[in-house]
């Protein structure tokens, strides 16, 4: 049983009835009948998808679903009233009045407290929809933070899955050399099986369609799927021999490109694609939704002798492997280390240091999004607190309308605990509606959450409904009742008959109740002002990082890639015209300034890098060289990406095959290998795989560029001269006069002209792909300052109807004070007075919170200290403001009273 | 204790029981009902009735095997009882009486 949980509902399950509905209904129903009540609907389903099709016969199952959902409860609470009513019919001894006696109270507190919440429909339905907003946004980043955090991967027996990254005396990389990997899966003795995936997905282009396609594809080793524990829907696995290079190319592919390319026809296999230029037959097809780290369509197996397997230095592989059965990670770990320390004695050259670190996959996949998770599921439990806040001085101020009520049953003989238990059922009942409402708030804000967060790492794109989540939506709403409505009931029970009876209309009682408001207000304040603080320092830290001078200039560049199939274009020299070429028609389109080509673009594209020193002065032995970023350019790359030569020159057309190998490097390069002397004219070690390192003459220094991203500082980087290093792709950057995208089709045209079976993909403005490179951040920001938008709402709200509440009650006061001759002035000062000092008291508490709170986030800040003072300043200052505002509406009120009025009233 | 009568689903549940004869387990007797009656019936109404005609004897049960269109899971059979039949007669005896003479439609 593996079903995926990214797929939930997806047609994949093909005939099943949805997955869903199906655990509500196995939670839901008796233990001792559910199985046939299931096995019945099942039946009756498959027919009617005979007869009336899937969709229908789906939303019959949900219909179905919904009648057992409303009628189940109603029938367990009719049954057990039954039971417990002494004219049940049961044969047995009456049950003892006591026993009886609670049920009848409950139902009755439960009816009473129904009618009591219809009467004051506004107030209900406000306190429904505060407390909704906040349930439901908890139940949905719980849900994802359980498929992420919690639930286990979709495989089977997922705690025998490990990751195997490499370890160095500096830390840990993803990534594992082919030779390590061969020889770590050989000689061990404690993994059922240990698999490798290629650490990235390149695109591959497709052939023999209507037009050349782009699709991500990557080369998995043949027991990849059998580790993980995947089967095909389709055809089969890869089979151990298809891991020889003689063996036929063959390749499995994604449902989705399924789907879309032979859609969906069950002949696929069998059937054939072109890729790169090369003939391979497709074997099967993977399940829907499978995903491991990056989208992929198509996969081909990892071949010995093929592509990034020969060299030991480096690391290209990404180790997925099965513990054996009864074989803990700790000894698995110590046999591996073991296999470590003979490979760092057989080749010192590249092993020295070097070890393979097996961490639990599903930790090891979800350890990057634990700090976010926890950071935003903290912030919207804030937001839940503020809205409980402001339901509990809702009731309170209810509560002193109801004081006379109150107080008529408690005179007539009722218990303070009787009527506490009425007061706590009305919340109950309350929070419960909130809580409803809150799972069909929270499913929508779940989707907008899986598409708002960058989970890609684990290929989430659906999670659903949960027995869980539910679990969690009622629980949460109990607990919310019990912190919204404890005070105010236990204050509302506790009223004084004697005095509610007798004071008419001028309540000076409730004291207590005002000073109870008072505090939740401060509350309130305190902890808007903390998210706000929050998602102030987050808006600083996105300013900084996209202030970030990324080395390049950014307006107006076109990116796109351009990928040659290795077929044709197998003479190097066919490469170098054809990119030549078609650099040179594009520079003639009218509006473009200038053309660049690079192999990897910075920021857009992965990266790659390889050791490098200066060989006049060689590591020492026994230490690592360091690493560089290797790329290769034509001439006038520098120039379209405005990247500074601030030494020395720029590639040029006579750097080919068999001149002098050259290199520009980055200033940053160049400081690191040369301190304080001049780099043009030196010598670059550089290991390109071969026994002995190329030696490359410095012809020139560029500018830094941050090519990772722009959070991280630029590496050392280093460019060859395309014609002495011709790779298959090429990327483009075109620097327009105008609208960059405006040349799109021009160059598509050239393009198709200059060979119809080269495709133009990945266009994308660089600023494009600066914002898409940002997007997390900016994300988290936005969900942020959303969160802190509505509690800062919610606590305006808060503040202002305790200051009109203030007015309301003082209203006879006021009215004297201005019949006197009080000035509109003094009474306006009167209720600002109350209401800064609430404030006041709210930001100082805050402003404390915060200093503690805004630490935990320190790690998806940017350049921006938690404790920024200017974000501190700002937001109280905003803060303040709102605040204000929230205070001067209630102040004009109290002006405008009219002493006459007051005082006739009496 | 006050004589039992049966409600009219409950009358509707038993007889198509009965109508369906051996073997009859829910979903057969939803289309029994479904087919004479004309009106749709839930999953939900018929397995609280039988629920609760098994509590008042009224019917009898037995688990059969599971079949793969089922998705691997048993049914239930259900038998009429014998006092349900007495009140099922009974109940149309006493209709049958109450509209001895009566025509409501032409």
């Amino acid at each position: 049983m593996s079903r995926n949980r990214a797929t939930g509902s997806h047609p994949q399950d093909g005939n099943l009835p949805p997955s869903v509905a199906v655990s509500l209904l196995t939670l839901l129903l008796p233990r001792s009948t559910s199985h046939e009540a299931l096995g019945d609907l099942h039946e009756a389903f498959s027919h009617r998808v005979g007869s009336a099709g899937i969709r229908a016969a789906r939303n019959w199952y949900w219909s179905q679903t919904f009648r057992f959902l409303f009628r189940l409860p109603l029938e367990f609470l009719t049954r057990r009233f039954r039971r417990s009513s002494p004219h049940g019919g049961s044969a047995q001894r009456q049950p003892p009045m006591r026993r009886e006696f609670p049920m009848k109270t409950f139902l009755y507190d439960i009816k009473f407290a129904a009618r009591t919440l219809l009467k004051d429909p506004a107030f209900s339905l406000i306190s429904v929809l505060i407390l909704a907003v906040g349930i439901g946004a908890n139940v949905a980043m719980f849900s994802v933070t359980d498929a992420v955090l919690i639930r286990s991967l979709p495989y089977p027996e997922p705690e025998r899955l490990v990751l195997g990254r490499t370890s160095y005396s500096q830390g840990l990389g993803w990534n594992v050399s082919a030779p390590d990997y061969y020889d770590y899966r050989d000689q061990n003795e404690v993994l059922e099986s240990l698999a490798a995936i290629r650490s990235f997905s390149n695109d591959w282009t497709v052939t023999g369609g209507d037009e050349p396609e782009k699709v991500p594809g990557t080369l998995a080793s043949v027991d990849f799927f059998p580790t993980l524990g995947v089967q095909p829907i389709i055809g089969r696995q890869f089979t151990a021999e298809e891991a020889e290079m003689s063996e036929p190319a063959v390749a499995l592919i994604s449902y989705g490109y399924w789907q879309r390319r032979f859609g969906g026809s069950p002949d696929v296999v069998g059937s054939t694609l072109v890729v790169n230029g090369f003939t391979s037959t497709v074997v099967g097809v993977l399940p829907a939704g499978f995903y491991f780290r990056h989208p992929v369509d198509i996969w081909a197996p990892m071949r010995d002798g093929g592509p990034h397997t020969g060299i030991r230095r480096f690391h290209n592989w990404t180790l997925v492997g099965r513990l054996m059965e009864g074989v803990s990670l700790v000894r698995a770990q110590a046999q591996i280390d073991v296999l470590s320390a003979q490979l760092q004695e057989a080749y010192p050259d590249s092993n020295e240091g070097k070890g393979l670190h097996l961490t639990e996959l599903h930790e090891a996949l979800t350890s990057q999004y634990e700090n976010l998770l926890f950071l935003l599921m903290g912030a919207i439990g804030l937001v839940l607190l503020i809205a409980c806040g402001n339901v509990a001085s809702l009731l309170l101020a209810r509560g002193t309308g109801r004081a006379a009520e109150l107080s008529v049953r408690s005179a007539l003989g009722a218990s303070t605990g009787r009527l506490v238990r009425q007061l706590l059922t009305e919340s109950t009942l309350l929070a419960i509606a909130s809580g409803l409402f809150g799972v069909v708030l929270a499913i929508f804000f779940q989707r907008l959450l899986i598409n708002f967060m960058p989970l890609d790492a684990l290929g989430i794109r659906e999670i659903g409904l949960s027995a869980m989540m539910l679990g969690f939506a009622l629980l949460l709403s109990v607990a919310t009742a019990l912190v919204f409505g404890v005070v105010p009931a236990v204050i509302g029970a506790n009223a004084n008959p004697v005095e509610d009876l007798k004071g008419g209309t001028r309540t000076s009682a409730g004291g207590g109740r005002t000073r109870l408001r008072s505090s939740l207000v401060i509350l309130q304040v305190a902890l808007s002002l903390v998210l706000l603080i929050g998602a102030g320092l987050l808006i600083r830290s996105f300013a900084r990082l996209r202030a970030v001078d990324p080395g390049f200039g950014t307006e107006n560049l076109l990116t796109a890639q351009v990928d040659l199939p290795n077929n044709e274009y197998a003479d190097p020299e066919s490469r170098i015209q054809f990119f030549t070429g078609l650099l040179e028609e594009i520079r003639a389109i009218p509006g473009v300034l200038s053309v660049g080509s690079i192999s990897m673009l910075p920021i857009r594209d992965s990266y790659s890098n390889v050791f490098a020193w200066d060989p006049e002065n060689p590591p020492p032995e026994g230490t690592r060289p360091g690493l560089a970023e290797h790329r290769a350019v034509l001439p006038g790359y520098f120039e379209a990406m405005e990247i500074p030569i601030l030494a020395g020159r720029d590639v040029e057309n006579n750097d080919v095959t068999g001149s002098p190998f050259v290199l520009v490097i980055s200033e940053t390069m160049a400081r690191g290998l040369f301190p304080d002397q001049n780099a043009v004219g030196r010598q670059v070690a550089v290991d390109v795989g071969g026994a002995e390192p190329a030696i490359a003459e410095v012809i020139g220094v560029a500018g830094d560029v941050h090519t990772y991203a722009l959070d991280q500082e630029p590496p050392r980087q280093m460019y060859y001269s395309f014609r002495q290093m011709p790779y298959l792709t090429l990327r483009l950057a075109i620097r327009t006069r105008g609208d960059a995208a405006a040349v799109t089709n021009s160059v598509r045209q050239i393009l198709r002209a200059r060979d119809p079976n080269v495709p133009l993909a990945g266009v994308a403005t660089m600023e494009d792909v600066i914002t898409r490179s940002v997007g997390g951040q900016r994300v988290i920001m936005l969900t942020l300052i959303l969160f802190s938008s509505v509690a800062v709402f919610l606590a305006a709200i808060g503040l202002y109807s305790v200051l009109a509440y203030y007015v309301a009650q003082r209203g006879h006061e006021i009215g004297i004070r201005l019949a006197m001759g009080a000035s509109g002035g003094r009474i306006m000062k009167l209720v600002l007075n109350k209401g800064l000092i609430l404030v006041g008291v709210g930001l100082v508490v805050g402003v404390a919170g915060a200093l503690g709170a805004t630490r935990l986030m320190q790690q998806q800040l940017f350049n921006v200290e938690a404790t920024d003072p200017v974000t501190f300043v700002a937001v109280c200052g905003l803060f303040g403001c709102v605040a204000a505002l929230a205070c001067v509406v209630p102040a004009f009120r109290a002006v405008r009273v009219d002493p006459v009025k007051t005082l006739q009233a009496e | 204790m006050a004589k039992r009568s049966l409600g009219e689903f409950e009358q509707l549940v038993l007889l198509a029981i009965l109508r369906v004869g051996d073997g009859a387990y829910a979903v057969p007797v939803i289309n029994e009902i479904e087919a004479q009656t004309g009106r749709s019936v839930s999953h939900a109404a018929v397995y609280i009735a039988l629920r609760r005609l098994e509590e008042k004897a009224l019917v009898t049960s037995r688990l059969a095997d599971a079949t793969p269109e089922r998705g691997g899971r048993g049914k239930r059979y259900y038998d009429v009882s014998a006092a349900a039949r007495e009140m099922l007669q009974e109940s149309r005896n006493a209709l049958t009486r109450m509209w001895d003479g009566l025509e409501l439609v032409k």
